[in-house]
């Protein structure tokens, strides 16, 4: 949906997608290594664009472009997304989290995200859902602390075939020392991205 | 302690597993060592060899062969 949430960390920062982005995500989409756990998309501009024009009308979705702030140069990052957002309980699914190859926005991203359930959106818990074949961000999710409350059996149909998925929850309760825990590495990480070389 | 069993020793602490049986340490072999972990380890290794890897040093280590080599081209230098 349309929406004017922006969040600034200390090295990047969360602002709502445009249709303009349509060319980003194809860019970004394209690294078939690192798009293989994820939904097969039109890698097309025009549709990606129709897409975006779609998703601005959806209500209870929330899209956005990671941005470097570092070194001011406002460099595109990645993608990531905040949907499905229910009202009682006050829930919600993070996800379409794509970074470009190299990237170091991995644990700054992921706090911004919360941040933005936890504290502009007011949820009481956020989860997401993980391929059991995408072992790297599934160990991301466990060392963050978040809770594996799930097994969802054939929940994903990729290349026709159906995928488990882990379902990771964070409730608000556990966001104090979650937040604290990536917040801290962020605050080394920028320190070094911010650093004139 | 050598570099590399010190090398070793960060990796066995960030990845919390027990390498003594794996020749070359590597992201592509270990599921725990993620994203959050790399950096983890770039930090710890950085400190223990008083190094500073840059950004785009820290997106190519993925294994131990990577951190012993980098080493090696650092000290040299």
């Amino acid at each position: 949906m349309r929406h004017d949430i922006r969040i600034s960390g200390h090295a990047f920062a969360l602002r709502p997608i445009e249709r303009a982005d349509a060319g980003l995500i194809v860019e970004l989409r394209s690294d078939d290594e690192r798009a293989r756990y994820l939904h097969r998309i039109p890698l097309d501009v025009a549709q990606q664009a129709r897409y975006l024009e779609r998703y601005f009308e959806r209500p209870g979705d929330y899209y956005f472009v990671v941005e470097r702030i570092a070194g001011g140069t406002g460099q595109p990052e990645g993608l990531i997304g905040i949907y499905d957002v229910a009202s009682d309980p006050a829930r919600a699914e993070w996800g379409r989290w794509f970074l470009r190859k190299g990237s170091l926005a991995a644990v700054e991203s992921a706090w911004l995200i919360y941040r933005v359930a936890f504290e502009r959106l007011k949820l009481s818990e956020v989860y997401c859902h993980t391929l059991t074949d995408n072992v790297e961000v599934l160990s991301f999710h466990d060392r963050v602390g978040l809770a594996r409350r799930h097994r969802l059996q054939g929940l994903v149909e990729l290349d026709g075939r159906a995928h488990d998925v882990i379902e990771h929850v964070l409730v608000r309760e556990q966001w104090p020392p979650v937040s604290a825990e990536l917040e801290g590495l962020a605050v080394r990480l920028a320190r070094r991205l911010n650093a004139r070389p | 302690m050598t570099e590399v069993t010190q090398l070793r020793t960060i990796l066995e602490t960030a990845l919390a597993v027990p390498l003594s049986r794996v020749e070359n340490p590597s992201r592509d072999q270990l599921e725990n060592w993620d994203s959050l972990t790399h950096i983890e380890i770039v930090f710890m290794v950085e400190e223990a060899f008083d190094v500073r890897f840059s950004e785009e040093e820290i997106a190519k280590l993925r294994s131990l062969e990577d951190f012993i080599g980098i080493l090696q081209v650092k000290h040299a230098t």
